[in-house]
This record gives C-alpha cells, sequence and structure tokens, in this order.
C-alpha cells in the first residue's frame, strides 16, 4: 500500500560523545548528567530540511556535542529520505534503538513521530514546541527542567520570549519564564538539548555565535524531540 | 518508580506498586510501564489543558483476552482505574491520554489480529490494536473485492477506537457505529460476553445479524465505560465495479443551504450514499500555513477568504460525494444529481472537469478506500500543537445549517479563532465537525481556546444543539447539556456492572 505524504529526512550524525564536560565553559546551569551517549540520529522534516532552521539546529547539536568532547568534529547533515508512511516512520526508528534521537519537526511530523515513539516504547526525554515567541516543553524524568536551561541560554535583547515547562515528574509545573530574546532559538535549542544529554553547561561559548545568520529572527513552528529508544 | 509519579486517586504508593508487581506478573514487566519518560508518548495531548491534569500513572499494554480479563480483576482488587485504547490516536479528542489524571492506560495495541475477513459477506472480525492500514492491506495482499470506510486520521487509526466513539468515514458504510456487528467485552467483572449472535454456541451469524434476541446491548459500549470491547465485527463495503467522485460549489451561503437540503433528499432516496460539505478554509488549512495567508489581528476576515477562493479557482463551499454501481447506474445518477443540484446554483464539476487537484484526489481517495495522512496538514496551519475538534450535531436542513454556521463561525471569531468546518450529511442529520487550532507553546491562546470551546458548547445548547462526540476536557459539560435523566441512568449503569468505578471514570462523563 502507497500512502503519499509528505516525508521525514533521518540523519545519521556519525560521530560519538562522551559525557566530559567542556572546561572552557563556566557560570549557568549544570545539568545533571544522564546516560553516556553512544550513538546520535537526528530526524528532520522535509519541509525544513536545508532551511536555515533546521541548518542552525543541526549546528546547534553539533556544537554541544563537540562541547562535551573537545576531538568530535561537527557532523554533516547527510539526508536519508523515508517515512512516506506511518509504517516507514516506525521503521526508522527501529532503526534508530540503541540512539539517542533528536528531532526537529513539523507539527504535522510531530504527531506521527510521537504515536512512533509511543509503539516503539521509546523514553521521551523531551517534547518542545518551538516558536520565536514561546517555546513549550513537555518533560518525564528530566526535571532539572530543560526549559529552565535553555531560558537561561538565550540571550538578552532580542524581544520577549516565553518559555515554558510541564514536567510529569514534578508535582507542580513552574510558572512560565520571559526572557529577552526571539533569535537564534535553533540553534541554542540544539545546543541546549545536545549539553542536556550528555551532561555539563548549557552555557553557548561565544566563539560559536560567530555567524550572523544564528541571529535570524525564526518564525516558524516547529517541535523538537529527544528521546533514546 | 519515580517518587513523583501521579498514582491513581485514592491509592498510597506502596499499595500501588503492589499493584505494578501483579499486573507485572499477568503482561510481564515490559508491558506494563511506569517509566516516566516512556509516559510522556502517551500523556502527549493537543486538547486546550495542560498534560498534567491527563497524566497515566501507568500504562499496561495486554496481549491477549485473558490477560485483559486478568488485569481487570486485579484492577477491582487493587482499586486501579483502567483507561482503555485500542491505537489512542483520538488526535483532538484527547490523544492516548485518560480524562482524569492517575489512571492506568490499557493499551491494547498488541492485540492486533484480523481474525476473520469474509469477501461474500463483507464482513470483517477485528481485535482492537488493528488499524485501518493494516485491514485494508490485508484485503489489498488478498485481491478481495472490498472497500473499508475510515475517518480522515485513516491509516494510523483503528476500526474499533474510531467506531466506539462514533467516527465517521466516507463511504457506503460511513456511519461507522451503524456498520459495526457483534461485540466480545471483557465486564468490568471480568466476565467476558459476546453480544448479539455470539452467544450462540457454533453460529456462524455474529457478523451478520446485529441484533440477537433480547435487549440490543451493543450500545452500552460504545462512548462509555461499562466494558473492554477486545473484538468487534464490522460490515465492510462490496467493491463497486465503478465509481464517480464529483463536486458541487457554492460561493454563497444560500446557495450551499440549498444544497444541503438537495444532498439530504438525494441520500434519503439512495442516490447518494455519502456527502460531505465543506468550508474553502479548512481544504486550505491542510496545506498552507496560517501566516502565509493572513497576518492581520482576530480569525481571517471573509474578504480574505474570498480572496483566497479567487486565486485558487476554487468554490467558498465545497460538497463532494462519490456514486457507486455499474457505469450505467452511476450515469443515471449523476444525471439526477445535476438536476437536483441546478436550482442551488451550483457548479457541478465531475473529476475529468476539476483536473488535477491533490484536495479532490484526497476525498476521492476517502470515498474510494484509499486513506491517505494529508488532512494532518492541518497541524502545521496554526502552528504550536494545538487541535480540539467541535462536532456538533443538527437536522439535515437548509435553516440549521445557517444557524450552525453562523453561531460557530462567529463564536470562534469572537476569541480570534479561524472557521475550519465542514459538514458530514446524513440522511436526516449533518456532523458539523470544525477544527480549533491553536497555539499550546502560548498559556493565554491556551486559555481562551479552552473558553472559546466552552462557550460554542453553551451557545450551541441555548439554540438547541449538542455535541455527538467530545474530548476528554469538557466530557462532563457535554454530559449535563443531554440533562440529568440521561446522566441519572448512566450513573445506575455503571454502579450496577461496575461498583468499583474501575473502568475509565469519567468517560463520556460518567463516574460511579
Amino acid at each position: 500500500m502507497s500512502i503519499s505524504r509528505r516525508s521525514l529526512l533521518n540523519a545519521s550524525l556519525a560521530f560519538t560523545a562522551s559525557t566530559a564536560i567542556s572546561p572552557g565553559l563556566s557560570r549557568a546551569s549544570t545539568l545533571v548528567a544522564r546516560e553516556i551517549i553512544s550513538s546520535t540520529r537526528l530526524f528532520v522534516s522535509q519541509c525544513i530540511a536545508g532551511s536555515t532552521v533546521s541548518a542552525t539546529f543541526v549546528d546547534g547539536i553539533a556544537a554541544g556535542l563537540y562541547h562535551s568532547n573537545g576531538q568530535l568534529s561537527p557532523p554533516a547533515l547527510t539526508p536519508v529520505v523515508s517515512g512516506s508512511t506511518f509504517g516507514q516512520v516506525v521503521s526508522d526508528l527501529e532503526g534508530a534503538r540503541g540512539s539517542t534521537v533528536f528531532a526537529l519537526l513539523s507539527g504535522e511530523d510531530a504527531v506521527l513521530v510521537n504515536e512512533g515513539l509511543r509503539v516503539v516504547g521509546a523514553k521521551v526525554v523531551s517534547y518542545g514546541t518551538h516558536n520565536a515567541n514561546a517555546h513549550r516543553f513537555v518533560t518525564g524524568s528530566f526535571c532539572a527542567g530543560v526549559g529552565g536551561i535553555f531560558a537561561s541560554s538565550l540571550e538578552a535583547g532580542v524581544g520577549n520570549c516565553t518559555i515554558d515547562e510541564i514536567c510529569l515528574g514534578r508535582v507542580s509545573a513552574a510558572p512560565p519564564r520571559l526572557v529577552q530574546s526571539g533569535s537564534e532559538w535553533p540553534f541554542r535549542l540544539g545546543y541546549v538539548l545536545a549539553r542536556s544529554m550528555s551532561g555539563g553547561s548549557s552555557d553557548v561559548p561565544a566563539s560559536v555565535l560567530q555567524e550572523g545568520w544564528y541571529r535570524f529572527p525564526f518564525d516558524t513552528d516547529l517541535v523538537s524531540v529527544v528521546s533514546k529508544i | 518508580m519515580n517518587d513523583s509519579i501521579i498514582l491513581p486517586e485514592g491509592l498510597t504508593k506502596t499499595a500501588f506498586a503492589k499493584a505494578v508487581e501483579a499486573f507485572r506478573g499477568v503482561v510481564g514487566a515490559d508491558n506494563v510501564i511506569v517509566d516516566l519518560d516512556r509516559l510522556v508518548p502517551y500523556a502527549k495531548i493537543m486538547i486546550p489543558e495542560d498534560e498534567k491534569l491527563h497524566q497515566p500513572s501507568a500504562v499496561i499494554i495486554p496481549l491477549s483476552v485473558e490477560h485483559v480479563q486478568s488485569v481487570v480483576s486485579l484492577a477491582n482488587q487493587y482499586k486501579t482505574p483502567l483507561w482503555p485504547i485500542s491505537t489512542g490516536r483520538n488526535f483532538g479528542y484527547g490523544s492516548a491520554a485518560p480524562a482524569t489524571a492517575g489512571q492506568i492506560v490499557l493499551d491494547l495495541r498488541r492485540m492486533n489480529k484480523i481474525i476473520d475477513v469474509d469477501p461474500e459477506m463483507c464482513t470483517a472480525l477485528v481485535e482492537p490494536g488493528v488499524t485501518y492500514e493494516q485491514l485494508r492491506n490485508y484485503i489489498e495482499e488478498r485481491k478481495l473485492p472490498l472497500w473499508i470506510s475510515f475517518p480522515s486520521s485513516g491509516p494510523i487509526v483503528g476500526p474499533v477506537g474510531n467506531t466506539l466513539d462514533r467516527g465517521v468515514g466516507y463511504n457506503r458504510c460511513g456511519e461507522h457505529a451503524a456498520n459495526f456487528c457483534g461485540l466480545e467485552v471483557v465486564l468490568p467483572n471480568g466476565e467476558l460476553v459476546r453480544t448479539a449472535m455470539g452467544g450462540v454456541k457454533g453460529g456462524s451469524a455474529w457478523q451478520a445479524y446485529r441484533w440477537g434476541y433480547g435487549p440490543w446491548v451493543d450500545g452500552l459500549f460504545a462512548q462509555s465505560n461499562l466494558g473492554i470491547v477486545t473484538k468487534m465485527g464490522l460490515w465492510l463495503m462490496r467493491k463497486p465495479s465503478a465509481s464517480k467522485t464529483f463536486t458541487a460549489v457554492w460561493n454563497d451561503l444560500e446557495g450551499a443551504a440549498k444544497g444541503v437540503n438537495v444532498l439530504r433528499n438525494l441520500r434519503l432516496n439512495n442516490v447518494l450514499e455519502n456527502s460531505l460539505l465543506g468550508h474553502l478554509l479548512y481544504g486550505v488549512a491542510c496545506d498552507v500555513p496560517r501566516n502565509a495567508l493572513y497576518k492581520g489581528p482576530g480569525a481571517i476576515p471573509d474578504e480574505v477568504v474570498a480572496e483566497i477562493a479567487k486565486k485558487a479557482g476554487a468554490g467558498i463551499w465545497n460538497s463532494l460525494a462519490t456514486l457507486y454501481g455499474t457505469e450505467e447506474q452511476i450515469a443515471v445518477n449523476f444525471k439526477i444529481v445535476k438536476e437536483a443540484f441546478a436550482p442551488t446554483g451550483a457548479i457541478v464539476l465531475s473529476e475529468e472537469e476539476v483536473g488535477p487537484n491533490p484536495v479532490f484526489q484526497h476525498w476521492k481517495g476517502n470515498m474510494t478506500g484509499r486513506p491517505d495522512l494529508s488532512e494532518f496538514g492541518i497541524y502545521n496551519f496554526r502552528g504550536g500543537g494545538g487541535s480540539a475538534w467541535f462536532a456538533p450535531l443538527a437536522p439535515a436542513r437548509s435553516e440549521d445549517f445557517k444557524k450552525q454556521v453562523e453561531l460557530v463561525k462567529t463564536t470562534l471569531a469572537e476569541f480570534g479563532f479561524d472557521y475550519l468546518g465542514g459538514f458530514l450529511i446524513g440522511g436526516r442529520h449533518m456532523e458539523h465537525v470544525c477544527e480549533l487550532a491553536f497555539d499550546r507553546t502560548d498559556p493565554e491562546e491556551m486559555q481562551r481556546a479552552y473558553l472559546c470551546y466552552d462557550k460554542l458548547l453553551q451557545v450551541n445548547a441555548a439554540a438547541g444543539y449538542a455535541v455527538y462526540r467530545t474530548n476528554t476536557a469538557f466530557m462532563n459539560k457535554v454530559a449535563d447539556i443531554y440533562g440529568p435523566a440521561q446522566k441519572n441512568l448512566n450513573r445506575t449503569l455503571k454502579r450496577a456492572l461496575d461498583p468499583n468505578g474501575i473502568i475509565a471514570p469519567g468517560k463520556s462523563g460518567i463516574f460511579v
């Protein structure tokens, strides 16, 4: 049976990272180290593949993982078309078993990927919904707070941005936090999510923010997922 | 077990831990989930409430009817409420999450056997985890001359869950609640019952005759919490030798309203066996993000919608239907259809006249057994992951059509939301199905969406209308609209069959 729909891109970040904390980083949130990341996979929706928003998210993940282990080079996105049916989405996720999965998805694809993660019995560390003005995270056991860490990481001075987090493992939810930034969120999100998974500071070193295009004010509505399958 | 897990109401952590161990003894340790990270996909909802209000305490994934019976028995012993789901993809109605926090989700997806498909009788018997895609693949692989009826979320949802929630499809068997035949149910006391002819030992009419003998009880298990359906008989459509999908288009509400009467009469005369009447913006919203259409304040104004229609060369109101039969029957019926629509001012177009059009092809697929997921594009429209379906039920009359559009569209606009709706027109009734798309990242907008849905219920109730189905945030309020007598009857039944309140407390507003 062939069901045509917009596809996901499934790209493998072909490298490994450790939980080491880069000595060059300081201040702000120190994350609770989670399980060691031995391999990572990246899923990006077809409709944003190759766009600035997905490229900066991927760069953010690469930088986050790199700063967890200075020996690693930032990975290249090697797109592999897949996911033309829900069965293929599940198959892709099955293929990522044993990996930490980072995903940046359209709202449409996020629905399918969430269902796929349920089918394969994945652990979902963070499920974030994003746009330029607001970010909302749902987390399970990770009550150190991806949302709070992300808020801390955002740079001041580029407009208002609300960050909210619902943690299933916390009795009461923290109130939404307002920070002064709407830009750079894909890069910083990628960075924070990668660092969250490997433990360490979430401060983004100035050296990785030299490129002007990181400061482009993205207005795309997207969903991020971090999962261990 | 995480210290912060939300427990079933009234249970201590120790008692819950004992229950979990007991459940694990039945279905295996891997099939009882209490890990919070694995619970996240079960807690992810789209309705306008926080996840924590619907957070399950655990998930149990049985493999067999015997597992379900044992789990129900233990649930009675430990007083742990169970929220059964078949595939759990009731998007915009609460997804897989329970009505209240702390319930244990009973995920039946591993019970996914297609037990029988009879091409002569046009019937099937399936378990709750079977999806429409799975059933269609089964039929295709065996080259059986059958079509299935499925909702717009077709491939990934399942016939048992959709039918029990009175979902709607688009072919001859589109009214799913009228096209199932025979249930197997685990009752709240753990007993197993087969309804209708299923109680006759050695009989073979279980999927042939709905009514059996004595009171017809099947309806007790739809939109209810009086049992767990573990098998369902389905009626399928025999694949016709020919079919013809067409559209009738109006640019004004008056014309479309006249069209409602025509569609009803064509259905009552069995010329048409399916029909829908959709507003342009719903179709557009499945393909184009909102910010590409409109960046101003409030709901998208009618003038902008008219401009979109002009650019797209489409009508504001678009009816789609498919004729089935032989070429000769279709030719006669299409002539009847065109003559019937002529006084309404409709432009009636066949597939050839429409030309290549993805929206037309999607609906044609829905009406001819080819599901796709293109309507999931609606989740890219507003962004932010919020979705709540509002679906009032009305008689299929012109005046009710106009009243419904006015009531719903005005109320949505009052709260700044767009009208993304359409009507599924049956013989005598119509479901007015509207998507309330909102941004869950914005707490103010989520609250506004909740208040909007609440007001939609109120203004419809004041005008004599009510939804035929609702999401887990509003089940109690909708039960109130249907009146205290029905609520008391439902409670009486609940107390009689499920005195411990084990099965899905709060479903359809029914508690012990």
